[in-house]
């Protein structure tokens, strides 16, 4: 039998090359460990006595611990082989299940959508004559939070999106020899096309999350079980005052947008293209008829709609900590995204 | 004693997994009833199915002789007859303190003119010991104001039944000794009946009437806190004396070969 006299500590640092050492005699035949120095041991000490014990259940070479202090010996003797559960089933890994699954999710979360469009147009129209009447003041606070305050961005990016959109046409209509056609194009494609579309991406990314974060936090924090305990509806006190604010600010956001969009072309009209300012307004008069605005408006609104019911609905299902705060609030704005170029593509059948 | 909250065979669960099994006890008119259990037992979830917030398996509960089933929510009346103190406060981040009060004044009493519902409000607030937080926001308060605030709001309406979820937690000693002689005193001047969720040993000892004590989901006892203080039963005996079992294993253990 080898015996290893075993140092006054036992520490992660020591451990290692002594347990080599240990394994290697225990392999080949009995091993006895004279702890009649070790005083301490930290929890190395643990899985350092725990692999040799099971080393020699494995091997059958008898392991023994010679002159241990009383201490250690009790914390040996209570020493416990643990072992972890069996971790949960996880789902399914049958992929139509999956895709059936995710394909019922979409099915629930665009009923929510509906029930909370439906409840937001009764509440706008029934609200004021409930117990409970609409906070207008709070939706004056939303249109100014999700709408003017969105006014830069929207403006900025719809310009600079319309100057290169304009440059690239010009070159290429210039080659052709029908530059004098760019105000009527840029104008039909700003009115009917950019401006709602744009105007209400960037909204879902900047007012949608906000909006989604704002309720997250709320349903986190217990505020929209409060509400409810105070009998007050949900759907009445925190999205019917976002509803009408973005119903109102989307179609004039959009309009403002794609105006500022039109002067953007401009400038490009009469630098590269030669235009007058008055060509070019006459080439937009000529190019936009006037149900192009009221097509371009339910665009708008409807798309407005879409960023805040989404928002409010990732909202209002969120539940656990912070972190169900952040994916509300990205699932949201991807969801607004891909559910607006959706109603795009259905509204470029229906309207055009 | 008339009993104005009655939970009849309650069955709750999250997926598949099942919360409660079978929970019935009775809250009596101006009675505290205080459900204790360790953590995780199913004591935050049993209130959140008593108020409705998520729908439950089966079995009934009756506000007011009034019954309602697993599935159906709470009318607006049976809401404004009781208040709610959450564990957080929950209190509206936008709105100052005397707007968090008012909010349920404004949906019960909307035609209250405004200089009326700030009377009422100050008069809440005044009980809570919080006039001074009257223009204040939640976030400019403390923890423990928080708590008063949002329990000045439950009172609003002066509500027959109220129910706090572990309202002394997180807060200091003698934070959280004000808080329940302020309990003690709303139930006094204002009658209220009240459902608290807490394992607070010393808070349940100052203002516990009767109990419920939750264990795998049944009702392990349903006494009063005097026949609880006194049971046999090991599991109470530990909670109220505050004493930790000592586990003794005989299985898993590694056997070492020691020598002398």
């Amino acid at each position: 039998m080898t015996t290893i006299l075993l140092p006054d500590t036992l520490t992660a640092a020591n451990s290692k090359d002594l347990l080599r050492n240990c394994t290697r005699q225990l392999r080949s035949g009995a091993l006895c460990l004279d702890g009649s120095n070790l005083a301490s041991m930290d929890y190395s000490g643990d899985a350092f006595f725990a692999l040799l014990a099971e080393l020699s259940e494995k091997t059958g070479n008898t392991l023994t611990l010679a002159h241990f202090n009383a201490d250690i010996k009790a914390h040996l003797s209570a020493l416990r082989k643990m072992e972890p559960p069996a971790r949960p089933a996880k789902g399914t890994n049958n992929v139509l299940e999956m895709l059936g699954g995710i394909g019922f999710a979409v099915l629930k979360e665009s009923f929510e959508v509906l029930t909370l469009l439906f409840m937001s147009i009764y509440w706008t129209i029934f609200g004021p004559f409930d117990k409970g009447k609409i906070h207008f003041g709070g939706v004056a606070k939303q249109m100014f939070k999700l709408g003017s305050e969105a006014m830069g961005i929207c403006f900025l990016m719809v310009a600079l999106i319309c100057l290169t959109m304009a440059l690239q046409s010009s070159i290429m209509l210039n080659a052709v020899g029908g530059g004098s056609y760019l105000a009527s194009g840029l104008g039909f494609l700003i009115f009917a096309e950019i401006g709602p579309l744009l105007t209400t991406i960037i909204l879902a990314g900047r007012s949608g999350s906000a909006v989604a974060a704002e309720i997250a936090n709320m349903s986190v924090c217990e505020e929209v079980k409060a509400i409810k305990s105070m009998a007050i509806p949900p759907v009445q006190y925190l999205v019917v005052p976002r509803f009408i604010a973005m119903s109102i600010a989307t179609p004039i956001l959009s309009f403002c947008a794609s105006i500022f969009g039109c002067f953007s072309g401009f400038l490009i009209a009469y630098f590269f293209c030669d235009i007058s300012f008055s060509n070019y307004m006459m080439g937009i008069r000529d190019g936009i008829a006037p149900i192009t605005f009221l097509k371009s408006s339910i665009k708008a609104l409807v798309f407005g709609w879409i960023v805040t019911l989404i928002a409010c609905n990732k909202g209002l299902n969120a539940h656990g900590g912070a972190e169900a705060v952040g994916k509300a609030t990205t699932s949201s704005v991807v969801a607004a995204i891909c559910c607006i170029v959706l109603a795009d593509t259905l509204f470029a059948f229906i309207f055009y | 004693m008339e009993e104005i909250l009655k939970v009849d065979h309650l069955k709750a669960s999250y997926g598949r997994e099942s919360i409660l099994k079978d929970i019935s006890f009775g809250v009596k008119r101006g009675e505290i009833r205080m459900v204790l259990g360790s953590s995780g037992c199913g004591k935050s979830t049993l209130l959140n199915n008593i108020l409705k917030f998520i729908k439950s398996d089966a079995g009934t509960i009756t506000y007011f002789g009034k019954t309602f089933g697993p599935k159906e929510g709470l009318d607006s009346e049976t809401r404004m007859r009781t208040g709610v103190l959450f564990q957080s406060g929950a209190l509206i981040a936008d709105l100052t303190i005397a707007e968090n009060a008012m909010l349920p004044l404004k949906r019960s009493m909307p035609y209250m003119p405004k200089s009326q519902m700030e009377a009422i409000v100050a008069d809440r607030l005044e009980k809570v010991h919080l006039l001074h937080a009257f223009h204040k926001y939640p976030g400019e308060i403390s923890g423990g104001m928080k708590k008063r605030a949002a329990l000045a709001r439950a009172i609003a309406l002066k509500p027959e039944l109220l129910f706090c979820d572990e309202p002394s937690t997180g807060l200091d000693p003698v934070t959280a000794r004000s808080l329940d002689e302020l309990l003690l005193e709303l139930r006094d001047t204002l009658k209220v009946s009240m459902v608290i969720v807490s394992h607070e040993l010393e808070s349940i000892k100052i203002i516990c009437d009767r109990f419920v004590y939750l264990k795998d989901g049944y009702v392990l006892k349903d006494a009063s806190l005097q026949e609880g203080m006194e049971s046999d039963n090991p599991t109470l005996r530990h909670f109220f004396n505050r004493q930790c079992p000592k586990e003794e294993y005989s299985e898993g253990l590694y056997h070492f070969n020691f020598i002398d």
